[in-house]
């Protein structure tokens, strides 16, 4: 819960700004002094309320985060499987053949992904499939496969570099030399321990994802959270701000933590560290 | 491979840093990279030399040229004043004599006052043809640009107003109320030209249809020809001009200066907070080396931009402000990477030399760990700037342009983001505001990325391809 700090200082500096009316000050509890209201706050934070919204009235911060949270959720979730099926596959590709021209291409292609910037690619896959964009479904998947592609350059490049390490283990001379399959090789002892770093890199994924959807969601003009953020941080919406802000926290450390138990699973050295 | 390997034996022994260099320069994206990247620095902090147009002076009248159009090189509003300097550019400061000549719509205001209440329709009570000026029955507005003077926004289209008549709709609000209209006739012109001889960079006399007078304002949209000594004056835009009339190249240039001095300056910051808490973690070690690295662990799970964002929002969007934010979030892998190093350096024997002569913590970690940890902290860096340019475009796209005092910074990003806004997506209308940009920013970080992954084979070829 600590992670969640971050949004608390804040609170209290934007809970001085004057331009607020006394009336509204006295509604939202602005005219007590800042400890006090940051005790409001918390006293309602533990019953689950997070407070009106300053900007849209008939709407609390839980009824209006309830009903963003789930398109942002999906948005999220379908651009990490997008980032993990072309960057796991680009890596073992290249891994594999390696030093090829294939290798030299994907990876260069990995470098261009991580100069795009996503406001750029998204436009222009937008306007290339524009045709598709009528559809409830598509219009998710594609801002979620625009998202993931910087991510995907990302993990082409970690997974890469984790299987070239595992490539020249003893284990893996092992199972060449027991007369193995090269298939069965690669996507079961190279890859397994190729995902190590991949897996590593989720937290930070996780967090970045949750940052690029912030473009993409403006972008796509998609009703998620992001968009919602940006609009209360610059509308000084406070309990917006600190509601969205405590959402995401909470999401991030949900996240890390299945990130860290999935690392532990395919890292038997990571638990053997602990014990 | 065996004649150079021969070679380097006669050859003195190279030193850690020509050998980098050597391995670098065998690498040709990375020099690809490199040049990309040199190229930007000087073309955008050198831009003066390389646009002699401004980068923010509006002028709406030329609206957005296509690259490589061409318009008239003056200002939205040219003074000319005997005895001053001409302000168009600078070239007219060495003409001997400029004209002008100008064509503008005739333009008359008018003053309609509507009477509305309750549920009756509003009817018309009174037209004016300026204010104070007789009444009029009837005015036909069929044609020609029709502006609200008091509410340039709203638009107006053409109407043909009557007195006793109702109102348009959406033009009065309730009661009494007046609205003064300006109308440009297309069928009116008022043409003129003006002449002016110079002397030393300075107005002499100045003729308006060959009378004589001391001064005289014309507005940039008027500007049908300017001639210097009877040569055309433009302004040659390369890559084309945004809506509001500025030179595209110029924007990109200047812009580029941003989005690369906030790369720079937030890597620096970054570096400074991450190698010493990187140093000071690997050299206490124990327990104060755990605490720190956990702490660095359960900092890189939080999205960072948030709290950039909320840091921007509470104290203004100042760029000092910036650097500091974006620098306080990008220290973390830097401050892992020094602190690798020093542990794998400490145990070294000059260290415990160093120790056993009396050094203090402080000069061990100054003068002899961080000098040898130099080479990751260098490729670090250069993957830091392309990072940080990036989320700087990020804000910028979000509508968190940096300010200098007052006035909005246009970085990369924010070119990029207005590009993506006035381009049409149907036609690919004013492409070259999305594109130009766009690969600027893409050449820039693409240069930066190849470099930073080249310097880091050539500095440590063991470590390949890690993150």
């Amino acid at each position: 819960m600590v992670r969640m700090a971050p949004g608390d200082p804040f609170a209290r500096e934007q809970g001085t700004d004057p331009a607020i009316q006394a009336a509204l000050n006295e509604k939202y509890h602005l005219d007590k002094p800042v400890v006090t209201q940051f005790f409001y706050y918390l006293g309602h934070l533990c019953t689950g309320d997070l407070g009106p919204s300053s900007k849209y009235k008939d709407k609390s911060v839980n009824e209006h985060i309830a009903e963003n949270l789930g398109v942002s959720l999906k948005l999220g979730v379908i651009a990490l499987f997008f980032a993990l099926l072309l960057g796991i596959s680009t890596g073992v590709v290249s891994a594999v053949k390696q030093n090829s021209w294939m290798d030299y291409s994907l990876m260069s292609v990995s470098l261009i992904g991580l100069s795009i910037p996503i406001f750029v690619i998204g436009p222009i896959l937008a306007l290339l499939f524009n045709a598709y964009q009528d559809t409830e479904n598509i219009s998710l998947i594609l801002p979620g496969f625009t998202l993931a592609l910087p991510f995907a350059a990302r993990i082409a490049r970690l997974a890469r570099a984790g299987m070239l390490e595992v490539v020249h283990q003893d284990f893996v001379r092992t199972a060449r030399s027991k007369g193995l399959p090269e298939s069965r090789i690669v996507f079961v002892h190279v890859l397994r321990g190729s995902l190590i770093p991949v897996i590593g890199f989720l937290g930070p994924a996780i967090a970045a994802i949750l940052t690029g959807s912030l473009v993409v969601e403006k972008i796509f003009q998609i009703p998620g959270l992001g968009r919602d953020f940006v609009e209360s941080a610059l509308n000084r919406d406070y309990n917006m701000v600190l509601g969205t802000v405590i959402v995401y926290g909470t999401l991030v450390i949900f996240c890390n933590l299945i990130a860290d138990i999935a690392y532990g699973l395919l890292d038997p050295r990571v638990r053997y560290e602990q014990q | 491979m065996s004649n150079s390997d021969t070679n380097q034996e006669l050859l003195p022994p190279l030193s850690p840093g020509q050998l980098a260099w050597k391995r670098l320069k065998r690498n040709k994206l990375a020099m690809a990279g490199l040049f990309l990247v040199v190229l930007a620095h000087i073309l955008c902090f050198l831009a003066p030399l390389f646009t002699s147009q401004s980068p923010s002076r509006l002028r709406p009248w030329v609206g957005s040229l296509a690259p490589g159009s061409e318009s008239i090189a003056c200002h939205e509003e040219n003074v000319l004043r005997v005895g001053d300097q001409p302000a168009f550019n600078e070239d007219a400061i060495y003409a001997e004599e400029i004209s002008i000549t100008c064509s503008e719509l005739v333009e008359t205001e008018y003053r309609i006052t509507a009477y509305r209440s309750g549920r009756r329709k509003g009817t018309i009570k009174q037209i004016q043809e300026k204010i104070g000026a007789n009444n009029l029955r009837e005015l036909n507005l069929e044609s020609g640009e029709i502006i609200d003077v008091d509410n340039p926004k709203r638009s107006i289209g053409p109407c043909s107003l009557k007195i006793k008549d109702a109102a348009p709709p959406g033009l009065f609000a309730d009661g009494n109320f007046v609205v003064q209209l300006k109308h440009r006739d297309p069928n009116k012109t008022k043409n003129y030209t003006v002449n002016a001889l110079l002397k030393n960079g300075q107005f002499t006399s100045i003729s308006k249809n060959d009378g004589s007078i001391d001064e005289i304002r014309i507005y940039g949209e008027h500007i049908d020809t300017l001639l210097f000594d009877g040569q055309t004056a433009m302004h040659y835009h390369l890559l084309g001009t945004d809506p509001e009339g500025r030179d595209l190249w110029s924007r990109i240039l200047y812009g580029g200066r941003i989005s690369l001095m906030v790369g720079i300056v937030a890597t620096i910051v970054s570096l400074i907070i991450g190698v010493f808490y990187g140093a000071i973690s690997g050299f206490q070690g124990g327990r104060t080396d755990r605490v720190m690295m956990s702490t660095v662990d359960v900092l890189y799970a939080i999205p960072f931009m948030f709290i950039v964002i909320l840091l921007l929002v509470a104290f203004g969007r100042n760029i000092i402000i910036l650097f500091m934010a974006l620098g306080a979030v990008q220290w973390l892998t830097t401050a892992r990477i020094v602190r690798g190093q020093v542990l794998t350096l400490k145990s070294r024997e000059f260290i415990e030399a160093a120790k056993v002569n009396g050094a203090s913590t402080w000069t061990i970690i100054t003068r002899h760990l961080l000098p040898n940890s130099l080479g990751p902290i260098i490729v670090y860096a250069t993957l830091t700037v392309p990072a940080v340019i990036l989320e700087e475009s990020f804000l910028a796209f979000l509508g968190l342009q940096v300010e200098w005092g007052s006035q909005p910074l246009d970085s990369w990003g924010y070119l990029v983001d207005a590009g993506r806004q006035a381009m049409d997506y149907q036609t690919w209308d004013q492409w070259w505001l999305l594109v130009w940009p766009a690969l600027a920013m893409i050449l820039t970080l693409f240069g930066l990325n190849t470099l930073g992954d080249g310097l880091r084979d050539a500095l440590d070829p063991q470590d390949h391809g890690h993150d």
